[in-house]
């Protein structure tokens, strides 16, 4: 109970599919951070609560924990130890979702948390709830063109309906509105954006960090880098390698039978960073619609404000 | 176990002076008003400071600070506040265990106003710390009512006060305790007796249940007039140091941490005028009078005698 003084956790906030699992990795890849697979910990007050929000998910959202706790109290990852994670979760239902987030920090200490569950962006209550328990805590804002991530919805919706059907959570976001019967990714894009948005402007700028994606994967290095020394951490070379190696993560690859996810699919089955050069345009039809339609104008708006072009 | 002093007084009793006093001997710690264990987990504590008259958390987030973030500052009160809110699940008594651990081998004292008017909380404050100490800190009736006016017109200087305000419940108490052949006033005008008499009849209903190597009482009048001699009476029931070095420590209030004005965020946590002037002054004794009117009350009335014999037992 009266651990020492933990340094708060580092925030990823950005909508599902847009590269949080990777850039969360290599973070945490950083020998002074310790990247966490998503916890989805701060959508309850309190972990029973949280246990009975997994229950009546529709994804694995309990997994990305289990497979924490396993690792960091059990030393391994495997069915046993998930198991063991599961009685130690249910054994603490009374803390609250902070208070175990602080155990986790304890636990590794005295690296820095990194935590990039999706589920933080689609709710201002969530994220406030989160500030409220780390007033310290940073936050990078992780942008990505809503091509790219329009194409990223689209892209796991057909690879899901390969195997089955396609989870709830990802029709959501490929239909966020109900103004149209096209697959319209764009707008979860834009409303999970501007909670993050909305929840920033009461953050100290000192706390906070804007990150496109494209420009981080284009050249990582000197983003990476811009990062680590706005963290006051490390920023030798050896540190920046470091963090160009996602794969290295604990958390890199799927998890046992009992706790198979935790991070997106995609990175799981192909953890590697691979520098890529995109160029997005904000004009022209999307590739998702059939009436050859574009972005709306609030779409559009709202990207330029990240610079998108 | 933990060892803590309670020191059990009405509001507006000298007890945020002599708290600071006793906090500066060498084996003592003073706590601002930590209000606590009116409420049993620290969410519950959370949301009776939301709904409260008076900043009640103030006093606990500047503790928190100082002892587990090292100073107060505006970013160590605002990660306190996240500390706690950590913490929602915890009992109120873990937290008073916490801060005991921080800041052990010193003997933490609390002396929240709000534990005497709830005699179940005073029960309850037992039940957790059955090796605690109690100090009853008695005032002059006369002395607690001028106070309480005094300070109800300060207060008024800030703006109109809320009826559900602290200050209006101590100075208008109810009468329902009070005999039959009182209930003709109006039920709710002011005179702070009535307070005066209910809370300290807590205090001693509660006291029968403590053993006597547990309890001391204290006129604070003749604390603050010869405090050397009540304050060695203290230390030596508490079985601490009584030599002249830990006795002088104890005549510092503005040394405590707590003895000032905090920051942005918890400004308070302790009775304005002791943060505006935390120094001791000797006090010369008044010798105040159980007879006579009251200068609050424009009916040329005195003290109910229930109110008189209470205060003869006192030895006023």
């Amino acid at each position: 109970m009266n651990q020492c003084v933990i340094s708060d956790p580092l925030f990823i906030l950005a909508p599902p599919r847009s590269l949080t699992s990777v850039v969360c990795a290599m973070l945490g890849q950083h020998p002074q951070m310790y990247g966490l697979p998503e916890t989805h910990l701060f959508s309850a007050a309190f972990i029973g609560e949280w246990w009975d929000l997994c229950e009546r998910s529709n994804f694995e959202m309990a997994d990305g924990l289990l497979r924490a706790i396993a690792e960091l109290y059990f030393g391994e990852q495997t069915e046993t130890t998930v198991r063991r994670a599961v009685g130690w979760l249910r054994r603490r239902a009374h803390y609250t979702t902070g208070y175990l987030l602080e155990i986790l920090a304890n636990r590794v200490h005295p690296h820095i948390l990194v935590e990039a569950s999706p589920s933080m962006a689609s709710d201002l209550g969530i994220l406030e709830r989160a500030y409220s328990m780390f007033p310290d805590a940073k936050f990078i804002h992780l942008v990505q063109h809503p091509r790219g991530y329009g194409e990223a919805v689209i892209e796991a919706i057909n690879d899901a309906k390969v195997h089955g059907p396609v989870p709830q959570w990802l029709l959501q976001l490929a239909s966020y509105s109900n103004l149209t019967t096209n697959s319209e990714p764009s707008i979860s894009w834009r409303v999970l954006h501007l909670n993050i948005s909305e929840f920033l402007k009461s953050i100290h700028r000192d706390q906070k960090m804007l990150i496109r994606a494209e420009d981080l994967f284009a050249e990582p290095s000197p983003g990476l880098k811009r990062i680590a020394a706005w963290m006051g951490l490390r920023t030798d070379d050896d540190a920046v390698e470091s963090m160009k190696h996602p794969e290295q993560s604990v958390y890199a690859c799927f998890g046992p039978q009992n706790a198979v996810y935790g991070n997106d699919a995609f990175f799981l089955k192909d953890p590697a960073l691979r520098p890529k050069q995109a160029c997005y345009s904000l004009d022209g039809p999307l590739s998702w619609r059939h009436d050859g339609q574009g972005f709306l104008p609030e779409v559009k708006d709202f990207a330029q404000q990240f610079g998108y072009e | 176990m933990v060892d803590a002093l309670f020191i059990l007084a009405p509001p507006r009793s000298f007890t945020t002076i002599v708290c600071a006093m006793l906090g500066q001997h060498p084996q003592m710690y003073g706590l601002p008003e930590l209000h606590l264990f009116g409420a049993r987990t620290i969410g519950e504590w959370f949301q009776q400071c939301a709904h409260a008259s008076f900043d009640m958390d103030h006093g606990l987030v500047r503790v928190i600070a100082e002892l587990f973030f090292g100073e107060q500052t505006e970013k160590s009160i605002a990660r306190a506040r996240g500390w706690l809110m950590r913490r929602s699940h915890c009992t109120t008594e873990m937290i008073f265990e916490l801060v005991a651990e921080k800041v052990h081998p010193l003997i933490p004292i609390d002396k929240s106003p709000s534990l005497v008017y709830n005699p179940q909380c005073l029960q309850y404050v037992r039940a957790l710390f059955p090796d605690a100490r109690y100090i009853y800190l008695t005032r002059h009736p006369r002395g607690h009512g001028e106070s309480v006016m005094r300070y109800l017109e300060e207060r008024a200087k800030l703006g109109p006060i809320p009826p559900g305000h602290w200050l209006v419940g101590l100075a208008s108490y109810p009468y329902s305790f009070l005999s039959e052949n009182h209930m003709t006033h109006e039920r709710r005008d002011v005179d702070p007796q009535r307070g005066w008499y209910a809370l300290n009849q807590n205090i001693c209903e509660f006291l029968e249940s403590i053993p006597d190597e547990q309890k001391l009482r204290i006129r604070g009048e003749d604390l603050l007039s010869r405090p050397a001699d009540a304050l060695g009476k203290i230390v030596r029931w508490m079985q601490l140091r009584d030599d002249p070095v830990a006795i002088e420590e104890m005549m510092h209030p503005e040394r405590s941490p707590y003895a000032g004005f905090g920051p942005l965020g918890a400004r308070f946590g302790n009775d304005r005028s002791f943060l505006r002037s935390p120094t001791m002054r000797p006090v010369r004794p008044i010798v105040q009078n159980l007879e006579g009117p009251l200068s609050w009350r424009e009916d040329g009335r005195g003290f109910l005698p229930e109110v008189k014999e209470l205060a003869r037992q006192f030895g006023y």
